[in-house]
């Protein structure tokens, strides 16, 4: 029974942590450019996702090391600070998104700047991440994060065209705007195949103390989390396609995006929306947050955990102190939020194969996985990865300019 | 030391960044500012249209369409108009100028509860964006 429990666990934090400012974003501005047509990059992403957190998470259950401390034995010290670097600098431009997301959210409702809600949102996340613990993080705000599921209820409310949502799983050439379609792909798969996801996931495994037993678990709650929470990301997208598409709207700013629920169930619908976007940026910047401190300790082989209190992991405690502390001065500075978000996630979709790659050695090497090492599977979606996020690595800067510019 | 540390991709990237910031404005970039312009005027009336229904909170439309209005004159003065032939910028800017101004009319509306008024401005609004949307602009190069 508490097997069955942590697996509704696990899928619940799936669906619940998917969905952030990069995810809602990306889907809304596909929807409202493309109607349905970019529905696959979801799907793909989701998939993709959903493949590399289950294998972190049998990496961590066999043998005990997060992807940092792995990746430091097995290739160095030298050869970890680029993966630590490039991770770093991602995760501080995704972090800073996440805080604006919940900045906006909070202007959305009282009418004061976002600006000025940066560093009160700050503080509130780094005083839950100093006082809390792993469980609290991992799943109280991802339970909560199920108020994204409202994304979902709007679509189907709004009655979409489920023939043509369904062509829309399907890759296709744009019928106009290349540049900025491909770019969009690019931005979503960016969004979804988010490093610091299966980062977090992996140091969890290790927190919560995975074993063997715990391989069928990972594979239920990454194939089944990911893939439902990918359905929210295509909520969002098909109520931008069935709400924005026909009055020609593109989006351009988050104050744009409630619109896409009021005009699904009506005031609830901003009620709605409003909670989905503080909620799921806050627990979004808890885990970036914490993931950042992650690396660095267990890269530079530090104690950690999140559940010690401070004072016995300072450094630990410290590193998502500063991260906090930095990603905010962005959103005080008044960055556009939206513009910030969309080269974050191709930014982020460009250091893919910096963590990527090695990850694959790793996964076939049977010093760490024994008999658990990739199958062939495993091993063709993790090259098939690895080529995406090679080519992802090469177009984006060029569509950025491009497309999205 | 400092090709080791930096991707290939990356430094491509960089290069290409700094390419691109040569660029100067072009038909087809007017035609895109031309169509974000008019997007951008009827986010403003969905936006009104959810306050006159009850369905958005007045702190946010104001604030919404406050933000628009800013963004429609900021299109105004932008550079990227200089690449169409005087009749045709003229004509964007004249309508540019209309629509600032009704969303910035449309957020003291809003401000003030003024219902019927934002209704005739998200009406004017609709129309002046629909006619900001037909200005012709040849992207052939």
């Amino acid at each position: 029974m508490s097997r069955l429990i942590e697996i509704a666990l696990g899928i619940v934090t799936g669906i619940g942590g998917f969905l952030e400012a990069g995810s809602l974003a990306t889907a809304a501005q596909a929807g409202a450019g493309f109607r349905f047509e970019l529905i696959w990059a979801v799907i793909l992403g989701a998939t993709c996702l959903a493949f590399l957190v289950e294998m972190c998470g049998r990496l961590s259950a066999i043998s005990k090391h997060t992807v940092p401390d792995a990746l430091r034995e097995r290739f160095g010290f030298r050869f970890f600070m680029v993966p630590l670097v490039v991770m770093q600098l991602v995760m501080l431009m995704v972090l800073a998104t996440e805080l604006g997301g919940v900045a906006l959210a909070l202007q959305m409702i009282s009418g004061v700047s976002y600006r000025w809600w940066s560093v009160p949102v700050g503080l509130l996340s780094w005083a839950l991440l100093w006082k809390g613990t792993f469980g609290l993080i991992e799943k109280g705000v991802s339970v909560l994060g199920l108020v994204t599921l409202a994304f979902v209820v709007g679509a189907l409310h709004l009655h979409p065209p489920f023939g043509e949502v369904a062509r829309g799983a399907l890759p296709r050439l744009p019928a106009h705007d290349g540049a900025q379609y491909w770019f969009l792909a690019v931005s979503i798969l960016g969004a979804s195949i988010s490093p610091y996801l299966f980062f977090f996931y992996s140091a969890g495994a290790v927190e919560d103390r995975w074993d063997v037993s715990h391989l069928a678990i990972n594979r239920i709650t990454a194939g089944a989390g990911m893939g439902f929470g990918g359905i929210v990301a295509v909520g969002a997208l098909v109520l931008a396609g069935m709400v924005f598409h026909p009055a020609g709207i593109k989006v351009d700013s988050y104050q744009q995006l409630p619109l896409l629920l009021t005009s699904a169930l009506g005031h609830w619908g901003f009620v709605l929306f409003v909670a989905s976007l503080g909620i799921a940026c806050f627990g979004a910047a808890q885990e970036i947050a914490v993931t950042s401190a992650y690396l660095m300790a267990q890269g530079f082989g530090w104690r950690w955990s999140e559940n010690l209190p401070p004072a016995e992991d300072a450094r630990f405690s410290l590193s998502y102190t500063a991260m906090t502390a930095v990603a905010c001065l962005p959103v005080l500075a008044g960055v556009d939020v939206l513009k910030l978000t969309n080269i974050s996630m191709v930014v982020s979709a460009a250091s893919l194969p910096v963590v990527v790659l090695p990850l694959l050695v790793i996964m076939n090497d049977r010093r760490y996985l024994r008999d658990y090492c990739n199958g062939w599977v495993a091993n063709t979606a993790v090259t098939a990865i690895v080529l995406l996020a090679g080519v992802l690595a090469v177009v984006s800067f060029p569509l950025l300019i491009a497309g999205g510019g | 030391m400092r090709s080791r540390l930096l991707p290939a991709p990356l430094t491509g990237a960089t290069l290409l960044i700094g390419l691109a910031s040569c660029g100067r404005p072009t038909p087809r970039k007017a035609a895109d500012a031309r169509d974000r312009a008019a997007s951008t005027a009827a986010s403003a009336v969905m936006v009104a249209a959810a306050w006159d229904s009850g369905a958005a909170p007045g702190i946010y439309a104001s604030h919404a369409t406050g933000e628009m209005s800013a963004s429609l004159w900021k299109a105004d003065s932008a550079p990227v108009w200089s690449a169409l032939p005087d009749s045709t910028a003229a004509a964007i800017h004249a309508s540019l100028r209309v629509l600032g101004t009704r969303a910035a009319k449309l957020d003291s509306a809003i401000d003030q509860e003024d219902r019927p008024g934002a209704t005739r401005l998200r009406t004017s609004l609709e129309q002046r964006g629909r006619e900001l949307s037909a200005i012709p602009i040849d992207t052939t190069p």
